[in-house]
């Protein structure tokens, strides 16, 4: 009947345009007719050429987000007048599915105007629609409600994770008169600045909410395990206005659980909680100096993680140098994707002698989360050149202060290779059969030589000896035989014997041969000068006896030769005792 | 397997499963387990040098197995080893240092044997830096003395001879040292009348048995005197003059 109707009105009207101005139109319309769940989109419902109010369409499930606003114009263009009156709604829909619009009625003078119903599909949103604790919130307050929520829910020890505080509001007007901060236990935390943040609109359940992020704040779980944040008050006034002194209200936040994962074991010996991603650097303001002339030897760690919460490596300085506290240089920003700059430790050191200083390189090993593994950073080594200082060794002698060698730390000794004479367990030469034979034998030898030596001189001695003992002896008997023969006056018997006695006496006392009685071998054993003397006389006297023995001439008186021989032997006895 | 590893099978592929090793497997597996300590591998040095000291030693030995039980934080058998070391040198300077180093980490501070350098160096001299030292001194005196014997019956110089009778004598006399001092150093080196305490900790009873009376505590690493032994107790003696009586097990026999 509508349609019929509408369809005629419609032909009427182009028909006779000029002829009737005032026609009555109805119309609903909306700028699109297919969103997105918590999309919005405009109705609006115009009625043109009449003044009465007309009744709201159903919705069927969507949500006024706005309106009705309503607007009216009224036009007079020569003589003839048209008015339009429209009324605007702002909807959306929570959940996907087809709604339509019902028809919005207006009653005139012939009758009862409808138009047509609208067909709204509502495709699934990507909007989110509102995590479990923003129902649970909205259940409790549906005005005004903080709602916590963390950018992960877990994370290793030391990793960053940004908490944000949102204020979900309804009422027209809130001030903030009183906050308590979240208690935070086991984590570090480092405030971020949430000042800039503009406030949005954001429909939950299909309430519309103006949402201002009040507060965010860096944290970083410093021990593994459960990790509770406690809830966050805001006290607040509500609805303050010129004619309203407001109402005071108390919001507690949710209370949110989160789970600090521990960093997997075999950490590195230079690892000390560093996590994220460093770099390290060691570098010195001159590699080459004068003695006594300050270096700046500079440490930087640098790169993104935990870094107010790491101490860079030290370099370990000489003793010669001189080292002082280093100074802390930060260029550290805080951002909700963490923490990232540069520490920098600069440390002043003066070298108090000439050398050259190798500072060997720093290390420092990380936590990297996104790989779950420990990396190591070494530092470019850094050698120092340290030149003589103002008025070096060479000059005059200065006073140096003399200082005892610094023992820096004991350990033992480095093993010994190379001297590996290793012996045999348990065999030692004394005692052993070879030692007791190289001892014996020697002896044994020695003793059988003493034997058989003694025995040799016990034999050759007593011959020689009784010889010797007898020689004089012998001689006085032949001697006196010598004198029988004298006062015989037999002349070959006294020179016979008395060249018996001479001989005899020489080879028996000096154990001779018979023809080895010469004047060398006397003088050979009787060494002394009266010795000499009488060995030539002995040799003079045997060779007068032998010559007047064997020819008629005497050249001596017989009485003296006697004489003489007795003296001699007497003399030479003495001499050779 | 990398070419330390390589190294330390070859030379134990030498050993065969033999109880004795020979001198040459004994020489290698020094070298190897000497190359693993350089390397750092300390357990696997001395897994090598032990094998050697079952049949072998020297004091270089001993210094290296000690170094290798000291790096793993084991004290009483870091002390044990340089102890028996110096028992085949007493003055081998780096045994001393260790040891000494090692005595530092020692609960029970006990006076050493030899502290004034007189004694020491007596003791040094005594002992000599090879155990064979005197024996082989002993060896060579006495072929000296009898050589000299001989010849001062031969000599019929009378100054040459007395000179030969003279030395004879004198040598004769180094010989008599010699002797002494092998015998002692024998008696030294074969008694093993000291020992170091391998137990944490270990009460010194008043007599042989299990809940006598306590008389004092040792603690691991201290080196004692054992006087005698019986059924598994030894009796220990401090250089303060201390007596008391210990299970056998607790202490290692230098």
């Amino acid at each position: 009947m509508k349609y019929r109707f509408l369809i005629g009105a419609l032909a009427w009207l182009i028909a006779s345009a000029s002829v009737l101005a005032q026609e009555i139109t109805f119309t609903a319309s909306v700028d699109r007719t297919a969103i997105a769940a918590g999309d919005q989109l405009r109705l609006t419902v115009t009625l043109a050429n009449a003044q009465e109010r007309f009744t709201a369409p159903d919705l069927d499930g969507l949500v006024v987000v706005a309106g009705p606003h309503e607007s009216s114009s009224f036009n007079f263009i020569n003589g003839r007048s048209t008015s339009t009156v429209t009324r605007t709604w702002v909807l959306t829909a929570t959940q996907p599915g087809k709604y339509t619009i019902g028809p919005a009625r207006v009653k005139v003078m012939r009758g009862v105007i409808e138009t047509d119903p609208i067909t709204i599909e509502v495709s699934k949103g990507n909007a989110p629609q509102g995590s479990a604790d923003v129902q649970r919130a909205q259940q409790s307050d549906p005005n005004l409600f903080i709602i916590v929520s963390l950018s992960k829910g877990k994370a290793y020890v030391g990793e960053p994770v940004v908490a944000s505080y949102h204020v979900y509001n309804r009422y027209s007007s809130v001030e903030q008169t009183g906050s308590t901060p979240p208690q935070l236990n086991g984590f570090w935390s480092e405030e971020l600045d949430a000042s800039q943040a503009r406030a949005e609109d954001k429909i939950v359940n299909g309430l519309q909410y103006r949402v201002v992020l009040v507060k965010q704040q860096l944290l970083l779980p410093q021990r593994p395990g459960k990790l509770r944040i406690e809830p966050m008050t805001l006290s607040c006034v509500v609805n303050r206005s010129f004619f309203n002194r407001g109402t005071p209200l108390d919001v507690r936040s949710n209370a949110i659980e989160f789970t600090a994962m521990p960093l997997p074991p075999g950490a590195p010996a230079d690892f000390s909680g560093a996590v994220g991603e460093f770099s390290l650097d060691l570098q010195a303001d001159r590699t080459q100096a004068k003695a006594h002339e300050a270096i700046e030897v500079n440490v930087k760690l640098s790169g993104k993680g935990n870094l107010k919460l790491i101490e860079a490596p030290r370099p370990s300085f000489p003793s010669d140098f001189e080292a002082y506290e280093p100074k802390v240089n930060d260029r550290i920003t805080v951002n909700a994707s963490g923490m990232s700059g540069s520490r920098g430790f600069q440390y002043t050191v003066i070298p108090r002698h000439d050398g050259r200083f190798d500072l060997g390189s720093l290390s420092l090993s990380y936590f990297d989360p996104k790989t779950a593994t420990y990396k190591q950073l070494r530092s470019q080594p850094l050698v120092v050149e340290v030149l003589p200082g103002e008025g070096g060794p060479s000059s005059a002698p200065t006073m140096t202060m003399r200082t005892d060698v610094i023992d820096l730390d004991h350990d033992i000794r480095f093993i010994r290779t190379g001297d590996g004479l290793l012996r045999a367990k348990g065999k030692h030469l004394f005692g052993s059969w070879p030692w007791i034979a190289g001892m014996t034998t020697p002896l044994l030898l020695v003793l059988g030589f003493l034997g058989w030596d003694s025995r040799r001189q016990r034999l050759a001695g007593d011959a020689e000896a009784m010889r010797r003992s007898r020689a004089e002896k012998l001689a006085r008997h032949r001697l006196r035989q010598a004198a029988d023969a004298l006062k015989s006056g037999s002349k070959a018997e006294f020179y016979s014997a008395l060249s018996k006695a001479l001989h005899g006496y020489a080879t028996d006392k000096f154990t001779l041969g018979a023809a080895g009685v010469t004047e060398e071998a006397l003088i050979a054993r009787l060494t002394t000068d009266e010795g000499r003397t009488a060995a030539k006389d002995y040799v003079k006297l045997i060779a007068a006896c032998d010559m007047a023995r064997f020819a008629p001439v005497e050249e001596l008186p017989r009485e003296e030769l006697y004489d003489q021989a007795l003296v001699l032997i007497q003399q030479i006895d003495r001499i050779a005792r | 397997m990398n070419a330390r590893q390589i190294l330390f099978a070859a030379a134990i592929g030498m050993a065969p499963l033999a109880k004795a090793i020979t001198k040459p497997q004994a020489d290698s597996l020094l070298a190897a387990g000497q190359q693993l300590y350089i390397a750092g591998d300390h357990q696997g040095a001395l897994n090598a040098l032990l094998t050697i000291e079952a049949d072998f030693d020297s004091p270089a030995l001993q210094l290296s197995i000690g170094n290798a039980w000291y790096k793993l934080g084991n004290i009483p058998n870091a002390i044990l080893h340089f102890e028996r070391g110096l028992l085949l040198d007493p003055s081998d300077a780096d045994l001393r240092a260790n040891r000494d180093l090692a005595n530092s980490q020692v609960k029970d501070k006990l006076p050493g044997a030899a502290d004034h350098a007189f004694a020491r160096r007596w003791q040094e001299l005594r002992a000599g830096s090879d155990p064979d030292q005197w024996a082989l001194r002993a060896l060579w005196l006495m072929t000296i003395t009898c050589l000299l014997i001989i010849s001062s019956r031969l000599i019929r110089s009378r100054p040459a001879r007395r000179a030969a009778q003279v030395a004879a004598a004198m040598c004769a006399m180094l010989l008599m040292i010699s002797i002494a001092f092998a015998a002692a150093r024998h008696r030294h080196s074969a008694v093993r009348d000291t020992a170091i305490i391998m137990a944490p900790r270990m009460d010194a009873r008043a007599e042989p048995a299990e809940g006598a009376k306590p008389l004092f505590i040792l603690h691991k690493g201290a080196k004692v005197e054992v006087r005698d032994s019986m059924n598994g107790w030894n009796e220990v003696r401090l250089p303060n003059g201390s007596v008391g009586w210990m299970p056998a097990s607790a202490m290692e026999r230098i």
